[in-house]
């Protein structure tokens, strides 16, 4: 694996649309035929989010490249990858620490919480994402952008650097189906940010839950949950019931 | 003695077994395919072998059709489920029921749709791309729907008669995507 620096400053955060500052790459890049990768990588690539703004705060930025003899095609295998936690020590602190007392005024009250979702790795969301966009808006295998971390062959490219697109369509729909989708999925969210948990909470109607001012909060129906979550900085968004975040998306 | 008449009113009305009044015995739920199979998610888990249930089906180009039409014997016993759907109003169990057969429209894809219970018949609105179904009458003449859109990471689903919320059914996808809900849709007053 190659270092690749880029060829003028870069501020990730600025300028790419993942989390955490990951740069994405155009496909054709990572999936050079394999004798120009088998050299020092030092050709000029672009990030996929376009060049820096003029004024925006810039710094360099390195990223490793995979040579696509090391990628690995697309296909179900890789639904059991980057799975989504269920761990609250996986948010990040300040909304794990909230959640946690939220979750520990609800037990108190005498109700239950089963979490079903904290944190989902971006690149989860991105295999979901452009194996939807192959397998079903028509995306052409060889133009989907690589993500740094998941050395994924979305074209089944041979040893030529040839594309395979039928077979590419193919294992992106074995994705699909592989991970259940009937939508698109988005490549953000606050659960790729940690700021987002889902929890089914039970057996609080009728009874009464303490805010974090430690206040006696009756709950007549689930909804009354939402200022008490509140008091600790845990935001219902009310179009998802599972759903809550640091702020409320 | 107005406890006593609560009581005998419950033991003749099966909605009151969920704390809650529905229109005419119509329910609403989801139908999802999952692994070649088909399943049907409600919060009635006493669906009798006659009732008529009308189901969504996948038509060409990932547009959504109106309806397939079984009856309660199409299904087999249902289960307890713990799975992506829940009762977003009052949280009450959610059952799900197996198709014994799956219907060939619904092979392919994965699909999620909407299921309508009890009433003989339902349509498609025209205007919606299938996520409005209309239901017959209320009983103030007022024509039910079920209307369905996307939260920001799974699906929504509405029974509303006479301008009031009487189902919220919530299907957890399990991975984020673009919501297309109608804040309103939240804020309509729940029938009791």
């Amino acid at each position: 694996m190659a270092n690749f620096r880029h060829p003028w400053p870069v501020n990730p955060r600025t300028l790419s649309p993942w989390p955490n500052g990951n740069a994405l790459i155009p496909y054709p890049v990572w999936n050079a035929p394999a004798p120009l990768l088998d050299s020092p990588l030092i050709a000029p690539f672009s990030v996929a989010a376009g060049q820096p703004a003029a004024g925006a705060g810039v710094s360099s930025t390195t990223i490793a490249l995979t040579p696509h003899s090391a990628l690995e095609r697309s296909g179900a295998q890789w639904v059991a990858r980057y799975p989504t936690s269920t761990n609250l020590g996986d948010l990040t602190p300040a909304f794990s620490k909230a959640v946690t007392s939220f979750i520990a005024a609800i037990e108190a009250a005498g109700g239950s919480v089963t979490i079903s979702a904290t944190y989902r790795p971006p690149e989860r969301a991105y295999l979901m994402h452009y194996a939807w966009a192959i397998a079903k808006d028509g995306a052409s295998p060889a133009s989907i952008e690589a993500k740094a971390g998941v050395n994924i062959d979305w074209a089944h490219l041979d040893a030529t650097g040839q594309s395979d697109p039928k077979a590419a369509v193919k294992a992106a729909s074995a994705m699909v189906s592989g991970y259940a989708m009937a939508h698109s999925a988005v490549l953000v969210s606050r659960h790729t940010q940690k700021r987002a948990i889902d929890m089914t909470i039970s057996g609080v109607v009728g009874k009464s839950v303490n805010d974090a001012s430690g206040k006696a909060m009756p709950i007549h129906s689930l909804k009354d949950l939402n200022p008490v979550g509140k008091s600790y900085g845990v935001i219902k968004l009310v179009s998802d019931a599972p759903h809550w975040s640091d702020d409320g998306h | 003695m107005h406890r006593i008449l609560i009581v005998l009113a419950c033991a003749t009305a099966a909605a009151c077994a969920t704390g809650q009044t529905k229109d005419a015995g119509i329910e609403t739920g989801f139908v999802a395919t999952v692994d070649g199979a088909a399943y049907l998610y409600t919060t009635d888990s006493h669906l009798s072998a006659t009732i008529p249930i009308q189901l969504q089906y996948p038509g060409a180009k990932g547009s959504v059709q109106c309806c397939l039409r079984l009856q309660g014997d199409a299904l087999e016993a249902p289960n307890g489920s713990t799975g992506p759907v829940s009762d977003a109003l009052f949280g009450n169990p959610v059952f799900r029921y197996r198709l014994k057969q799956m219907p060939a429209a619904l092979k392919g894809d994965p699909f999620i749709g909407a299921v309508v219970i009890g009433a003989p018949t339902a349509t498609a609105d025209a205007t919606s791309a299938g996520t409005i179904l209309r239901i017959g009458t209320a009983p103030s003449g007022n024509t039910s729907r079920v209307e369905t859109c996307l939260g920001s990471e799974g699906s929504n689903l509405f029974l509303i008669a006479d301008g009031k919320l009487r189902t919220q059914l919530y299907y957890a996808f399990g991975y984020d995507v673009t919501a297309t809900c109608d804040p309103k849709l939240f804020d309509l007053p729940t029938a009791q």
